[in-house]
């Protein structure tokens, strides 16, 4: 069999095989519809799928909030509490002081008297 | 995303354009300087099956095909088109590599080429596939 025989017969049956091979493999395997000109079909899952992600976010984040307004209102009822107690505490303070300013004062008063009832030349 | 699609698209055209332009190149050559190639012996064989016109003419064909698959942006049309250039090219390198075998005064420089020009073409079919299947499914 000639050289060129053979580059017939074995181009035909390669070319034949391998462009086969290729356009079989290609009409198998169909890339996944995505982006800017997808189906319909696509188009919905996609939006299917980003109304899910956006639902799943929306959830936790009222979840956060939630969790935030408790944290925020056991805070504040705990800073409302300390308050309270220290105004309390200081309220107890300032009577007791003011009451020992008043009893002070009358001691004062009273060695004031005494004092002024002495004559001023006696021993 | 839109940057990696685009560099996608980029690639996938680049390397159509890429072999349309030398399957055009070889078709004008064939066609225009059919001398030229009859004075190589590697191409001795190819030209016994069929003259220039004829293989310049083929290689036109496809290389139209070629252009008009990537304008139409037909998943079906690129796939047949690149399915046609890969059968020429397939039968372009089988001819070196039985010139290769058979003549121990040839290189396998031509071997190498017609190699690289099927791995391209697998890889332009696969490219574009990707690049229209993302835009037309």
């Amino acid at each position: 069999m000639s050289p060129v025989e053979l580059t017939l017969i074995f181009g035909v049956i390669s070319a034949i095989v391998v462009s086969l091979t290729v356009l079989l493999y290609f009409v198998r395997h169909q890339p996944a519809p995505i982006g800017i000109n997808a189906s319909n079909d696509a188009w919905r899952e996609m939006v299917d799928k980003v109304q899910k992600e956006r639902d799943e976010l929306q959830e936790r984040l009222t979840s956060l909030g939630n969790e935030y307004r408790q944290k925020f209102r056991e805070l504040d009822d705990g800073c409302t509490d300390r308050i309270r107690n220290h105004e309390q505490v200081w309220s107890t303070r300032l009577k007791t002081a003011n009451e020992r300013i008043r009893q002070l004062e009358e001691e004062v008063a009273k060695l004031r008297r005494y004092v002024d009832r002495q004559p001023p030349d006696a021993p | 995303m839109i940057h990696r699609q685009r560099r996608h698209i980029l690639a996938a055209l680049s390397h159509l354009t890429v072999l349309t332009v030398a399957f055009t190149a070889f078709g004008i050559t064939l066609i225009a300087q059919p001398h030229r190639w009859d004075n190589t012996p590697a191409y001795a064989n190819l030209l016994d099956i069929f003259g220039q016109q004829v293989w310049g003419t083929i290689y036109l064909v496809v290389a139209g095909l070629m252009v008009l698959a990537a304008l139409a942006r037909l998943r079906w049309m690129l796939i047949l088109a690149h399915m046609v250039a890969i059968a020429l090219v397939v039968a372009w390198l089988s001819a070196f590599v039985i010139r290769y075998l058979s003549d121990s005064g040839t290189t396998i420089v031509n071997v190498v080429s017609w190699s690289t020009y099927l791995y391209l073409l697998i890889r332009s079919v696969a490219l574009m596939d990707q690049a229209v299947s993302r835009e037309r499914p």
